[in-house]
């Protein structure tokens, strides 16, 4: 019964099951060109393969959240950029839980006043959050003009031990497990798919908005941390490219870009998927200004397919059962169990 | 119906607010900003200064029409860096490695543009994918062919027409050309936008998609030309910056992307809601362009122009709340049971 054709197309169709067919693929490719080319493969590669995702997994995560509830937030790339300066050039000898907790702390923040401009002033979010990225990139470059700092050796050192980025990485799933089902998950879903209901149905909608805004901001704080772990010093333009791949991973991990509908395990295959692209390309030798366009093209495949099985699904559901989003019963009876 | 009066004295002042007073108070602005430069620089203001403001506005114009539009209509184009390094690389390779025609290579990077303006425009609208990622994505694989194009040479010197024509050597009447230019881009951007009905269909489509679409407009072609335009605005500004920069370099194109956005924005148009006016996008442009000036002459570290840049906008951001939020109120408080109807 598992293997009927049925099946196997709902699989595919589904962002996160689609987000794992293509990682699978593209790893299988990788791992078997480079077997067969005689350089073999050894563990401390892929090792290094999942430190170097752990910053665009934690950032596409919170693009995710934001995507989910409805709005866009394009600040991911400023936040990363300002956090990697300010570690480098000034706290390199902090406490590296400290810097961990402070730099999450800065991200909410950035994410609240984000949060505040789009829900208070009822202004659209790409335009609040494209200025902020705007000045945040500008101050990142201000702290540190040239590449240069070092960021507390506890960090680099520390997401390099075996184990420890495959162990955050599972970390990072059980914890959406668990924030799917809360009551902030579920409003989230909710304010996505249909924010008119949300509102009718008395929940403090702005509440809700601003929560997922400093969330995704912490978040963005962590991955941060994580890319200067990964760098190992600080460079004001080195998070530029996050603004196009925490997208990317979102899309291709299946998110809709119409709110509602997405899941962080989806974008964290999707991140995966994202940096295997260039392993794969590497491998198989081709040059500069192809990876380049390939790179491009793919996402721009990746972001057709969606929006295009969102499309297809929109109108399945239209036609099947208007309003029968999965998320209302259970909405109902999160809000029942709230006020009990 | 003396309230129903009321309502449309206030629309227009509105009106009147974004089409005459937000341009002129933007270019007085501008003015101001140059003026006050000289509390920085001994060299400020000064006749070669408005040129140089004038000459870069011309430049920034000519990106930020197609941006506007876009804009206007629910958009955002990403891909400007990457069409103006190609558009730029097209040219300068043709003329100055394969000995082309000028006229050919202009128009070869002309069409280029467009087409892949029009790329963009059909991911967007028929298949309804995100404006930004789209272009995003699609400015990364253009560089990645400008990279191709211009692949083991190193920056190609570009047509010495093009350089007479947009570095300000060229002059009319002792005025730089491009400095003319500006107001030349500056009429037919208003023709454009607010006279013809090329320009009203984007009015139409941004303030109301379903209302587009129930009168009848061809809405996917609609949107599909603003980001042609977009294209071809760009591929224009790349032949431009060529001659303005003496090569074609791959970063030809990245410091005018945040600027379009800017001046758009700043200019007082609200993404995907029809509002918005090519007169206050232009001088917006001005003023934009003095602060860049100004602060180039103190010598500052170049990060701050960003974040000046980000404050700017999130400050022109509030003021087109402001006006707009006032109607909306007096609205809603006519008729308290117009909110939209619950669906069922």
């Amino acid at each position: 019964m598992n293997t009927n054709p049925g099946r196997i197309r709902q699989t595919l169709t589904d962002g996160t099951g689609r987000a794992v067919f293509f990682w699978l693929i593209l790893m299988a490719i990788w791992l078997s060109l480079q077997s067969t080319q005689g350089m073999g493969v050894d563990l401390g590669q892929i090792q290094s393969y999942l430190v170097l995702s752990l910053p665009l997994i934690v950032a596409a995560i919170g693009v995710t959240l934001v995507i989910i509830m409805g709005q866009f937030d394009l600040s991911a790339a400023g936040v990363i950029g300002i956090v990697n300066v300010i570690i480098a050039s000034t706290l390199s000898s902090w406490n590296p839980l400290l810097v961990v907790v402070l730099m999450m702390a800065l991200g909410g923040f950035i994410g609240l006043v984000n949060g505040l401009f789009v829900i208070l002033g009822k202004l659209p979010a790409i335009a609040v959050t494209l200025a902020t990225l705007i000045i945040l990139q500008g101050l990142a470059v201000v702290i540190l003009p040239q590449p240069s700092g070092k960021i507390p050796p506890f960090l680099v050192d520390g997401v390099r031990v075996p184990f420890v980025a495959l162990g955050i990485i599972v970390i990072i799933i059980i914890a959406w497990m668990l924030f799917k089902r809360s009551r902030l998950g579920l409003y989230m879903f909710a304010l996505g798919a249909d924010p008119e209901a949300l509102h009718l149905s008395g929940l403090p909608v702005k509440k809700i908005q601003l929560k997922i805004f400093v969330l995704a901001g912490a978040l963005y704080g962590l991955a941060g941390v994580f890319m200067s772990a990964s760098l190992g010093s600080g460079d004001g333009n080195a998070a530029d490219s996050f603004l196009l791949t925490t997208f990317a991973a979102a899309a291709i991990g299946g998110t809709a870009f119409v709110g509602g509908r997405g899941s962080a395990v989806g974008t964290l295959f999707g991140a995966l998927t994202l940096l295997a692209i260039p392993k794969v390309l590497f491998v198989i030798g081709v040059s500069d200004w192809t990876q380049k366009v390939a790179f491009g093209l793919l996402v721009l495949l990746a972001v057709v397919a969606g929006a295009f099985s969102s499309l297809r699904k929109d109108r399945e559901q239209l036609l099947v059962a208007p309003y029968s989003t999965p998320t209302e019963g259970e909405l109902s009876t999160a809000t029942k169990g709230g006020n009990a | 119906m003396s309230d129903q009066l009321a309502i449309q004295a206030q629309q227009r002042r509105s009106s009147r607010m974004q089409t005459i007073y937000r341009p002129l108070i933007l270019a007085a602005l501008a003015l101001l900003v140059l003026v006050a430069g000289r509390l920085v620089s001994e060299s400020l203001p000064s006749w070669i200064a408005v040129q140089t403001v004038l000459s870069l506005s011309m430049f920034l114009s000519v990106v930020a029409f197609g941006q506007g539009l876009v804009m206007l209509t629910g958009g955002l184009d990403l891909s400007v860096p990457g069409v103006i390094a190609l558009s730029a690389s097209i040219v300068a390779v043709w003329v100055s490695f394969m000995d082309g025609n000028l006229f050919v290579g202009v128009l070869l990077a002309l069409g280029v543009s467009l087409l892949f303006g029009i790329v963009n425009g059909v991911l967007v609208s028929v298949l309804k994918a995100p404006a930004f990622i789209v272009t995003l994505a699609m400015g990364a694989v253009l560089e990645g062919f400008s990279l191709f194009i211009t692949y083991g040479h190193k920056a190609p010197e570009s047509p010495e027409l093009l350089v007479t024509l947009f570095s300000g050597s060229g002059k009319l009447f002792g005025i730089g050309i491009p400095a003319l230019l500006f107001f030349v881009v500056g009429i037919i951007g208003f023709i454009i936008q607010a006279r013809s009905r090329f320009g009203r269909n984007a009015y139409l489509l941004g303030s109301s998609l379903e209302a587009s679409r129930i009168a009848g407009q061809p809405v996917n072609f609609i949107q599909i030309s603003m980001y042609a335009v977009s294209g071809f605005g760009a591929g224009l500004a790349g032949l431009m910056l060529v001659g303005f920069s003496g090569n074609a370099q791959l970063s030809l194109g990245t410091e005018w992307l945040m600027p379009s956005i800017a001046a758009v924005l700043v200019g007082g148009t609200v993404i995907g809601s029809g509002r918005g006016f090519w007169q206050a996008t232009i001088t917006a442009g001005l003023m934009l362009t003095s602060i860049t000036i100004v602060i180039q002459s103190t010598g500052v570290p170049q990060g701050w122009k960003s974040v000046l840049y980000g404050v700017v906008v999130l400050v022109a951001l509030l003021s087109t709340r402001s006006d707009f939020g006032r109607r909306r109120r007096k609205q809603i408080s006519q008729s308290p049971l117009q909110g939209n109807p619950p669906k069922k």
